[in-house]
């Protein structure tokens, strides 16, 4: 595991490109930042072979993923059915070529009420979906997962509580992008930051790439900063923002002064600041980002029903967690889960005993 | 590379120093060098072989002959693919 310094040191590479004496380049490949630095011409030392590999294979990959979908986009099309392709993919457009953001799955809204036909007319032409989980679809390189809200609520329904954009709003703002040369439906711009810096803390900023999608996507020219603090206010999600904005400034990357100013006013305290900071070094084990996130909550009793639910969340969901208990034993799922947590807990507290956050990184 | 306007063919893609072009007919990607990404961007535009040829004359050191040669040479290994446009 890397340290915070260290992880903050990749982010200002990714987003400004520069120079570095010492990378560490075990990291750089496990982020999947390489196609990144080669783009940006940060000196790779005697990996120079490697990285290039990697970056074309990621350009390849990326061109044939967003091929399949944009074939599958113009059936949807054709149907009469429009999906809005959510960042990840969608934010490929903020980067110099194919080959700098490694993608996973692709992640779409559907229009509201629309998710489980969409998902139908997939099954017709081919797709598969996972046993359990019946918004998630794959077919040949591709893996599709559909929201019909931005934050999966239908699954934890209290997740409502730490910020929620409303699924109609949403939609009433959506808007077309290129995304390396496909005409695709994306989110408002301000919506696309709120759901980035959301997702990246929820998931403890696993993947450093969350956070350079971040700061690319603050210096849109198309956002309006006015417009995110107020939409950020008024659906609970300015603090995931504000997080995000906290480590970008420890990693000293450039942000717009509209950014900077908001952050000056409304800056994380300093236990948060303390958290995030340990949370970006233990990005890989831990999941206490989505404490942090449930933290935003202003109400205590919301918070604490966030809590519970993540905890325990309905048997239809554990199940999905525990995919190999037969349905006829959920009950069983319970136990399970306290296995789980109790085993987590556990790793958690020893991976906060050696590793408190690097002093410098914190002071930010 | 030369400095051109962002790409919007999503079949060819530029690379810090070269492409990659989709033949969605063999179902496999081309990673091409520096001048043969030039070459397909701009036939894929709709430039003719003279211009293209033209186009690598002001740009590069190379004889006309040789410049007239791998032009012709890729546009033929491209019309070999069918890829979406």
């Amino acid at each position: 595991m890397t340290t915070t310094l260290h992880a903050l040191d990749l982010v200002r590479l990714g987003a400004d490109g520069g120079d570095l004496r010492k990378i560490h380049s075990d990291t750089v490949c496990s982020e999947g930042l390489e196609g990144l630095l080669v783009a940006r011409r940060v000196p790779s030392g005697a990996d120079q072979a490697g990285w290039r590999d990697a970056y074309v294979t990621t350009a390849a990959r990326t061109v044939v993923v967003l091929q399949e979908l944009a074939g599958t986009l113009r059936q949807l099309h054709a149907s009469g059915t429009e999906v809005v392709v959510l960042p990840g993919a969608a934010l490929l457009r903020f980067y110099p070529d194919a080959g700098c953001r490694p993608m996973d799955d692709i992640d779409l809204l559907c229009a509201p009420g629309q998710c489980a036909a969409v998902a139908g007319l997939l099954l017709q032409r081919g797709w598969a979906a996972t046993p359990r989980h019946p918004d998630l679809l794959s077919k040949g390189h591709v893996c599709l997962d559909l929201h019909e809200d931005l934050f999966h609520c239908e699954r934890i329904g209290a997740r409502r509580y730490a910020g929620w954009l409303d699924p109609q709003d949403v939609w009433s703002r959506r808007r077309r992008a290129s995304v390396q040369g496909i005409d695709v439906w994306v989110l408002g711009p301000e919506d696309e930051v709120l759901y980035t810096a959301a997702h990246a803390l929820r998931h403890s900023y696993r993947r450093l790439t969350w956070l350079i999608d971040l700061a690319l996507q603050l210096r849109d020219e198309k956002l309006d900063m006015g417009r995110l603090r107020t939409l950020g206010g008024s659906c609970g999600l300015a603090r995931p923002v504000l997080f995000g904005l906290a480590l970008l400034q420890a990693a000293r990357v450039e942000l717009p002064p509209p950014a900077r100013d908001w952050y000056d006013e409304c800056a994380p305290g300093a236990l948060e600041l303390h958290l995030l900071h340990w949370t970006l070094g233990a990005r890989q084990t831990t999941c206490v980002g989505e404490m942090l996130w449930y933290w935003t909550s202003p109400s205590w009793s919301d918070r604490g029903r966030l809590f519970q639910e993540f905890v325990f969340p309905r048997t239809e969901v554990l199940l999905q967690v525990f995919p190999r208990v037969p349905r006829s034993l959920a009950p069983v799922v319970y136990g399970l889960r306290c296995g789980q947590l109790m085993k987590r807990f556990l790793l958690e507290m020893l991976a906060m005993m050696p590793a408190p956050a690097n002093r410098r990184a914190r002071r930010g | 590379m030369m400095d051109t306007p962002e790409c919007s063919d999503a079949a060819f893609r530029r690379l810090t120093d070269g492409g990659l072009f989709y033949d969605e007919r063999h179902g496999c990607i081309h990673h091409l060098n520096e001048t043969a990404a030039i070459i397909c961007e701009n036939w894929r535009q709709g430039l003719k072989e003279e211009d293209i040829v033209d186009l690598l004359l002001r740009n590069y050191e190379v004889d006309m002959a040789v410049a007239a040669d791998h032009v012709r040479g890729t546009i033929a290994q491209l019309r070999g693919s069918k890829s979406p446009s």
